[in-house]
């Protein structure tokens, strides 16, 4: 079975997750975005995607004081691994990622991130 | 003071009010030509009643419509139905100075290129406003990245 974990080691938190059968320990900061998909939750980092057993919500819990935020039903981003933040010709928002992703932010979690964004 | 309780209530007033304006622009030239009451002032006078109690059923007995529409979207449909009207206006003014005699000219079948041109001129309004306000956010998001560039756990 998959272990899975958040840490608090010290003054910093990292993730636990697993790729390939081994359980790596993962600095949050380097954290692009978690998701859910099929009911698995993935980490996605600039490399390498990694599964957690953790929740989503639990994941939104843990890391509420930082710059982490839950951007969609299935998704939690972190801020600073995005590029730049635009919108699409129906008007969705869409953040562009570090890695060159495009992730969509839903119009229910858009006050979220104007609060963190101090907007 | 709950602003965004006002600011819908204004949306559905100038909303309203632009509807009335708007079906009345839009029969007034059918009720004119049938010659329905005889005399245009008392005409025009119906066409407007007519209208509004129109208007004034729409609200009440499909309240879900309307309120349906929040925020931006019914700011959208407001500034296209006041734009409609504003075309219907100033058609009506220009066919006037250049003394045209077929104002009826003026009537249902315009709704279709006026409307292509009220949707046109709104979604270039909502664009431009639109990346305005996305340089302001990604500003903001520079900004926050800058700010937390070292940021630890507080807990």
């Amino acid at each position: 079975m998959i272990v899975t974990q958040l840490r608090l080691m010290g003054k910093q938190k990292t993730v636990t997750g697993n790729y390939n059968g081994e359980i790596y320990f993962l600095d949050y900061k380097n954290v692009i975005y978690f998701d859910t998909t099929d009911r698995k939750t993935f980490i996605y980092t600039a490399d390498r995607v990694y599964e957690t057993s953790l929740k989503l919500y639990q994941l939104e819990d843990m890391l509420k004081d930082t710059s982490f935020i839950r951007v969609s039903k299935s998704m939690i981003l972190n801020i600073r691994k995005i590029n730049s933040i635009g919108h699409t010709f129906s008007g969705k928002m869409i953040a562009t990622l570090e890695n060159g992703e495009k992730a969509e932010i839903s119009r229910n979690y858009v006050p979220l991130l104007k609060e963190k964004l101090g907007i | 003071m709950d602003w965004k309780r006002y600011w819908n209530e204004l949306l559905n007033s100038i909303g309203a009010v632009s509807l009335i304006l708007l079906f009345a622009q839009l029969i007034m030239p059918i009720f004119s030509d049938i010659k329905l009451f005889g005399n245009f002032e008392i005409g025009l006078l119906m066409v407007y009643i007519i209208s509004a109690v129109f208007i004034f059923l729409t609200y009440h007995l499909f309240p879900k419509i309307i309120t349906n529409f929040h925020g931006r979207r019914k700011l959208f449909y407001t500034v296209v139905v006041i734009e409609l009207t504003g075309l219907y206006t100033l058609t009506d003014i220009i066919f006037n100075l250049i003394n045209l005699q077929e104002r009826k000219l003026i009537n249902i079948f315009w709704t279709i290129p006026f409307l292509l041109a009220a949707l046109t001129i709104t979604y270039i309004i909502v664009y431009f406003a639109q990346n305005a306000h996305y340089k302001r956010m990604n500003k903001k998001l520079d900004e926050y990245k800058q700010k937390n560039d070292d940021d630890t756990i507080k807990k």
